[in-house]
This record gives structure tokens, C-alpha cells and sequence, in this order.
């Protein structure tokens, strides 16, 4: 849990292609090209779109928290996970830490 | 949160319309990483391209650089793509690509060494077509493929070798009204000098004179390919036709051989051909009964469609002006309907 608050900025990976219909996001990591597509939809679908542009662990979780009326403790752990996962994917990169 | 695949522990599955872009910009990558230059045809980039209506595509198709084909082919393999069932049935025509299908996608990838219609040698049409290549973006990637008239030429082909099918029917009217207004002088005679160029002179004919390209190469094909794109065209659907074709051009010492292969072919692409085939040997043995039964009902016409016109291992002018006449006024038809 020592992650869960650190200033990470998070972005999408260059190396993906990705197809979007009806919410629900299907993104390939292209530098893996023996991996399967990975299927995301609600939530995941929803930080997908937000990382469009970079941005930090801390604005990911407020605004995840934001969209479900939740406190951002709720969530954080939730979000961080996440990230950590799409990470292993190959689909986004931490990009170091905001100032 | 994330779902690993079309075959994840949630059970999500991929649709069509979700893998085949997909797989356009993984085999642009697969390719880009082996040096390997790679065109897609046909799919959604016709519709881009405004050369067909948007539907939905069943698979890839990708013509890759033929000195490369085994290359490429090798490396999908190398990631888990195969040839499910390999095709070991006759054709009238030197079968194009092969079919690849990968357990974590609901579709397949068409690799194509050559496309039917073009007559040229394969590199050489690859070259025509690659030195007018472009890029389409696909699911946020740029992925290659032939320009408007190259995939013109692709599509039209691939209607005209199915003319009776209502599907090729809509596709030619669509491209020649589409076509019809869009292309200039300049154009017209750049489309017919690429299928002089590809060796598709005549049998893109019926098409390029629909939309009023100038008549360049006419009766350059060779006697012998015309007819087999003749056959193959007043064929569809009628898979005797092939084998009737293969017997005829072959020795008559090499016949039992290929008759007893017609007649049975492998197990796996019977029970591909029919799915619900019972399992085991009785199972086999009933279906190959039931694909004997059809190819018999098939075989007056397919025997009408393939003796009825001269043999033509030889090109001669009179020959290709009487076949060409034939083809042309066969496909003419399909392209007017």
C-alpha cells in the first residue's frame, strides 16, 4: 500500500492498438504480439478514457472517486491495482512523478 | 477490472468487429518487425477507401511481398498462428492465400501470396501495387495498403470471380456508380494501365468498361489462364468443377491418384466442410457419402462448364478473342444487373 498515494503520472503505452465501441474498450499491446487482446469495460473502461492524456495516481483516483460519489480512500487501492495491472499488460507506463 | 482475451477467465469474447482492426495493426507489426512488406486488401478499408458499403468483415486479408510469403507466414506461426485445416482439394486456379486462426481471436488472417484475376507474374503485381501503397488508420494505427485504384482493382477482381453471386453484384454496381463520377481522363487510364500492368487486362474488362476506361491490353492474357478465369467465374459454388478441371489437364497415368483423392480428401477438411458430421469412423465415412453424393448431383454441370470449351494450353489470338468475348459478356451481365 506504501504506492497507493505516491505522485506517479501514468500514461498509455505508445506501442497499442485499441478499439472502442459501446463503452467497452479492446486494447493489443503490440510490442507482445502473442498476447491476447485484453478487454476493458465499466471502471477500467473508464480510466482508459482518462488516460488519454497523462496524468498523476493521485488525479486518477479523485476523479475515479468523483464519478462514483465515493470518497477517493475508497477507491485508491481499487485504482493503484489497476493501474499496476495494466502496467504488466504492457498497456500504460509510469512515467515518473509530478513535482 | 481488466479482462485478459477473447478466452478469459470471464469468459469475454472478441467480436469480429472489435478483432479484425485489431489484427489489421498486429500483422502491420508482426511484418514492420521482420522487414517484411505487407499490403491489406479487401475489408474495412474498402469502405474507407469508398469502394464498397460498410459491413462487417470475417477476416484479414493481407498480400504479402511473395519473396518474403514463407517468411511471413513462419513468423505468425511463431505466435501461435496456424493453418487449422490445410486445403489439399483441387482448384481451377493456383489458390492464393492461406487461411491462419489463433485460439484468442474469433477470426481468421487470409495470407495471400497472389490475388485471383491478376495474371502477371505474383512480385511483379506486388510491385505495381505497393509502388502506389498507402496507409488507413486502423485502430489508432497506421496500417498499409494498395491506394483507391490499386484495392479498385482488388475488389473488382474479387466481384468478378463470383459474378453470380448477389453480394458481387451489389459491390460492382456500387463501385462503378461510386467510381463512375469520381474518376477523371487521367485516372481511367491510370486504372486500365495498371490492369495491363498486373495482367488483368481482360479479365478486369467487364468492369473497366462500366465506368469507361479506355480499352489498353485488351487479349494480352494467355489463353490458358483466361480459360481457367472463365471456368472459375461461370463456377461458383460448383466444387466439381475443379477436380474436372485438374483431370483434365493432367496425364491420364496420374488420374487414379487424383480421383481417389477427390473423392475421399483428408478427414479434417471433410468434418470442416460438415460440422455436424458424427464422430468416429462410421461418422467419416457418412459424410464423405454425403460430399460423394453432392459432387455426383454437381457433376453434369461441372462437366458442361469445363468440356465445353476448346483446350487451351496455347495462347493464340483467335482463342483469346473468342474467350474473352465469353467472359466479357458473361460478367458484363453481373456488372449491369
Amino acid at each position: 500500500m506504501s504506492d497507493v498515494l505516491t505522485n506517479s503520472v501514468w500514461r498509455r503505452s505508445g506501442d497499442i492498438a485499441a478499439v472502442e465501441q459501446d463503452d467497452r474498450i479492446v486494447a493489443l499491446d503490440l510490442s507482445s504480439p502473442a498476447a491476447p487482446p485484453v478487454v476493458l469495460e465499466g471502471t477500467a473502461a473508464m480510466i482508459w478514457h482518462l488516460l488519454a492524456e497523462e496524468d498523476s495516481e493521485v488525479r486518477l483516483v479523485g476523479l475515479v472517486a468523483r464519478a462514483f460519489r465515493v470518497h477517493p480512500l475508497h477507491v485508491r487501492a481499487d485504482v493503484h491495482a489497476f493501474l499496476l495491472h495494466l502496467n504488466d499488460l504492457g498497456l500504460v507506463t509510469r512515467s515518473g512523478e509530478l513535482p | 477490472m481488466a479482462t485478459r482475451g477473447s478466452n478469459g477467465a470471464t469468459g469475454q469474447h472478441l467480436c469480429s468487429g472489435e478483432a479484425i482492426p485489431l489484427l489489421h495493426s498486429l500483422v502491420t507489426r508482426v511484418a514492420e518487425d521482420a522487414g517484411i512488406r505487407v499490403l491489406f486488401i479487401k475489408g474495412p478499408i474498402l469502405a474507407m477507401q469508398g469502394l464498397r458499403p460498410e459491413r462487417q468483415s470475417v477476416d484479414v486479408d493481407v498480400l504479402v511481398d511473395p519473396s518474403r510469403f514463407e517468411e511471413m507466414q513462419q513468423r505468425l506461426r511463431e505466435i501461435g498462428w496456424r493453418i487449422e485445416v490445410p486445403g489439399t482439394g483441387a482448384h481451377v486456379m493456383t489458390f492464393h492465400s492461406k487461411a491462419y486462426r489463433h485460439d484468442n481471436w474469433p477470426c481468421e488472417i487470409d495470407v495471400h501470396d497472389r490475388f485471383p484475376g491478376f495474371f502477371a507474374d505474383p512480385q511483379d503485381v506486388f510491385e505495381v501495387l505497393w509502388a502506389r501503397r498507402t496507409t488507413a488508420a486502423i485502430a489508432g494505427r497506421e496500417v498499409p495498403c494498395p491506394d483507391i485504384l490499386g484495392n479498385t482493382a482488388v475488389a473488382a477482381l474479387h466481384a468478378l470471380r463470383d459474378p453470380s453471386y448477389e453480394r458481387s453484384r451489389r459491390d460492382l454496381a456500387f463501385m462503378t456508380e461510386a467510381l463512375g463520377e469520381a474518376l477523371d481522363q487521367g485516372q481511367l487510364r491510370e486504372l486500365a494501365e495498371l490492369a495491363v500492368a498486373t495482367g488483368a487486362a481482360d479479365t478486369l474488362r467487364p468492369f473497366l468498361d462500366a465506368i469507361g476506361a479506355p480499352k489498353l491490353g485488351e487479349g494480352t492474357t494467355p489463353a490458358k489462364d483466361l480459360e481457367a478465369w472463365q471456368i472459375r467465374t461461370s463456377s461458383s459454388g460448383v466444387k466439381t468443377v475443379a477436380y474436372l478441371y485438374q483431370l483434365r489437364h493432367a496425364r491420364k497415368r496420374q488420374w487414379p491418384p487424383m480421383l481417389w483423392h477427390a473423392l475421399v480428401l483428408t478427414e479434417a477438411e471433410v468434418r470442416k466442410a460438415q460440422p455436424d458430421a458424427a464422430p468416429g469412423a462410421w461418422g467419416l465415412f457418412e459424410a464423405r457419402v454425403r460430399r460423394l453424393r453432392r459432387g455426383l448431383e454437381d457433376l453434369p454441370r461441372a462437366a458442361r462448364i469445363v468440356w465445353r470449351r476448346q483446350p487451351a494450353d496455347e495462347p493464340t489470338s483467335e482463342g483469346v478473342a473468342r474467350q474473352r468475348a465469353t467472359t466479357s459478356g458473361a460478367n458484363q451481365k453481373a456488372v449491369r444487373a
